[in-house]
């Protein structure tokens, strides 16, 4: 039977391992990845699960432990947050490279400075142009059911890719919430054992990341780009069949939140999405026609689904938790994304860039609602205002223009 | 634009003020028991840890928090309770040298675990300017009445406590603050609590001073 | 909630404390406050040496004394006293 569980995202993803069976997860405690292991190790003594913890010394050991695991053939799952991400940075190109679809839960955290423990999409998003299969969920159950759904779609034989299961520190990985931990026969269900077609037997010896020639690169790099593409059909397959067994309702690759007849909508990814959708619902009664587009996947990037949908309405506003300085048009990854998927797309939208949520801050109601009505005055300019705005920093609302000079006080560029 | 709306307008916060390791655990119990018997109750509820605090220095100030609301929370995703109900102080020293009462509400209740006169700790409470909010100090000697502390990092960095909830002063608080400020019956909390004695034993020993 | 931005300075780089770190005080953490009975105490100066945040102060005229904005109250100072001359006493029990 299922069970009604409060518990927090780490709690419910450390059901999902247990779900999974994992043999083997790799540990390095820093915040807010730590309660994952903390949970693991307690369920390991208790007799809950059957699986060997590594402890690494630092986070390039631990993602290589679960490397080498997954090459022995076992289901290894690892973590981190923040500089430990970005800590262990060379490994995960060979992670994906060598084909090995090893786990990672990341509660992401912002990169120093400022030596903030909150949650920032940036650490994150660092590792999109390496091969792994990732997004974000929005709250403790989406992160059960993404990491079942994860293990899925990168062990599929065809498929051969790590995933990262992201959800925004300390918001989803620390504030607990209701949520149901499925059935262990619904996961056998959906989920087959993994058994590697290639693996380092003693019986029947393999050799794994050998030197290659410079020939033999971009053929090898050219198997990884189709194979990302074929994770973009696997997907709603794979969500459907989740739906199906576990009784959800995700949609494949964007979540839409009052879009039928919106002018204007938001596009974000991760927890803040909650708080989005209750503003909009003061701002419908202001009357607003506003909506939400939530992405549930960041790699491989839903083109096609944005594609589909964008151009129904008139104003886009992405929501940028993450920076990319210097990036194109001035916002963050998903601003530039956003626009480079309807590029080519007739009649599409004006799509304007917000980064907000840094930090580890909330992005408040305030906030939502003065991202409003700077898409409002975008709708009714007919053209773009502002390329992108950093909320609470250079806004071009009413209320903003008059304390703008106190913010500017606040952050001196230059000195 | 500022959309003069009323966001959370009947959610309760309660804060609870505790000192690193030594009482964390007590303190998150208080937050703990008051939710999950509002839960009981059929409110809608939420309890955490500041993540700011790092509450792993040893006697170093730290919160949890508590949120009951007849409605669905919307700001669920908040860090903090910018605005308590109630404030309570599991060790008495920190009405010292703290800001407790940072963005109370008008009608605050504050709870103190302690033996002293609760007229003589008022000097000590800060920001002065809001204790004009206070309506009542409640004071509730829970050390005194028998409980253990219990020390444990499990339930802390978002994991989930397996250990038993309720069982020391943390109990004996909660049934003060539950007394003190009406947000539960002692039934509910009775259903949640491991040590009922205490439960019950707070919520008998509490002395409310109205101001 | 409305946000409230602290003012920082370029690359957040300011200048060093040199004597007390008015950024990190850590006298409320403190519930047993020390105090020495200058009638018992022989100036050994094993508290001062003792002390894990150089909170003990020593002078020839005033003896020794303690920086109560920064003392966490641990104890070690009593513990170390050969003579027993540190007691701590509840904060509380101070005006101050």
């Amino acid at each position: 039977m299922p069970i009604k569980k409060r518990g927090t995202g780490l709690t419910a993803v450390a059901d999902a391992w247990q779900l999974a069976d994992i043999d083997v997860t790799a540990s390095y405690p820093i915040r807010p990845y730590t309660a994952v292991m903390a949970e693991v190790a307690k369920r390991i003594a208790n007799g809950q699960m059957k699986c060997e913890m590594v402890h690494g010394e630092g986070e390039h050991a631990q993602f290589s432990i679960a490397h080498g695991a997954s090459m022995a053939g076992a289901r290894a799952t690892t973590g981190s947050s923040g500089v430990g991400v970005t800590y262990a940075f060379e490994t995960y190109s060979p992670i994906a490279g060598g084909r090995c679809p090893i786990q990672a839960l990341i509660g992401d955290r912002t990169l120093d400075p400022p030596g903030d423990f909150g949650s920032e999409h940036t650490d994150c998003l660092t590792l999109r142009d390496n091969g792994w299969i990732y997004g974000w969920a929005e709250n403790a159950q989406e992160a059960l059911d993404n990491s079942l759904l994860c293990f899925r779609i990168g062990e599929d034989p065809e498929i051969m890719l790590p995933q990262i299961v992201a959800m925004d520190g300390y918001f989803v990985t620390h504030i607990s919430q209701d949520y149901v931990m499925p059935d262990q026969a619904q996961v056998d269900k959906f989920l087959p054992p993994f058994k590697p077609e290639f693996r380092l037997d003693v019986n029947k010896p393999v050799i794994m990341g050998p030197q290659i020639e410079p020939e033999m690169g971009p053929p090898l790099e050219w198997d990884r780009n189709v194979v990302m593409e074929r994770v973009k059909e696997l997907i709603p397959k794979a969500t459907a069949e989740f739906n199906k067994i576990f009784g959800a309702k995700y949609a494949p690759f964007v979540d839409e939140y009052m879009t039928d007849d919106a002018d204007m909508v938001f596009l974000l990814q991760g927890a803040h999405a909650v708080t989005c959708r209750s503003a909009i619902k003061y701002l419908r009664e202001a009357g607003y026609k506003v909506g939400m587009c939530r992405l549930r996947w960041i790699r491989p990037f839903p083109d096609a689904a944005l594609q589909q949908i964008l151009p129904k309405f008139k104003v886009v506003g992405v929501i940028d938790t993450n920076t990319s300085y210097g990036a194109a048009g001035g916002g963050g990854v998903l601003l530039v994304e956003t626009r480079a998927s309807v590029s080519e797309v007739a009649n599409k939208p004006i799509i304007q860039g917000f980064t907000s949520g840094l930090g580890g801050e909330t992005i408040t109601h305030e906030e939502f609602f003065k991202m409003a009505d700077m898409m409002k005055q975008t709708l009714d300019a007919g053209k773009i205002i502002q390329s992108s705005t950093w909320v609470n920093f250079n806004d071009y609302d009413k209320a903003a223009i008059e304390v703008k000079a106190a913010w500017e006080q606040a952050a001196p560029s230059t000195k | 634009m500022t959309l003069a709306v009323a966001i959370d307008a009947n959610m309760r916060e309660i804060t609870v003020w505790t000192r690193g390791v030594t009482l964390a655990k007590e303190a998150r119990d208080v937050a703990t028991l008051m939710a999950k018997a509002g839960g009981v109750e059929g409110l809608y509820v939420q309890s955490f840890d500041n993540y700011v605090d790092l509450p792993d220095r040893i006697n170093v100030a730290c919160k949890s928090y508590a949120r009951l609301s007849p409605e669905p929370i919307e700001t669920y995703y908040e860090y903090e309770n910018y605005h308590p109900d109630v404030v309570v102080v599991t060790e008495e020293t920190m009405v010292k040298g703290h800001n407790i009462l940072e963005g109370c509400k008008p009608g605050t209740v504050v709870v103190i675990n302690t033996a002293r006169d609760p007229q003589k700790l008022l000097k000590y409470i800060s920001p002065k300017e809001k204790l004009a909010n206070v309506k009542a100090i409640a004071t509730i000697d829970a050390n005194a009445l028998g409980m253990n502390v219990m020390l444990t990092f499990d339930g802390t960095e978002g994991a989930g406590d397996d250990t038993t909830i309720g069982a020391g002063v943390g109990a004996a608080i909660a049934g003060a603050v539950a007394k003190a400020t009406g947000y539960a019956k002692l039934e509910s909390l009775l259903k949640v609590a491991e040590n009922k004695d205490a439960v019950k034993l707070g919520w008998d020993k509490v002395t409310v001073l109205a101001l | 909630m409305p946000k409230a931005y602290k003012q920082v300075p370029f690359a957040a780089i300011v200048k060093s404390p040199t004597v007390n770190n008015q950024g990190m005080v850590t006298g409320n953490w403190r519930y047993l406050r020390p105090v020495v009975d200058k009638g018992l105490c022989t100036e050994c100066k094993m508290c001062w040496i003792s002390c894990p945040d150089a909170t003990v102060n020593y002078s020839k005229d005033d003896g020794i004394s303690f920086n109560l904005e920064f003392c966490k109250g641990c104890g070690v100072c009593s513990n170390v006293c050969p003579v027993g001359a540190i007691n701590r006493v509840p904060e509380l029990d101070f005006e101050d």
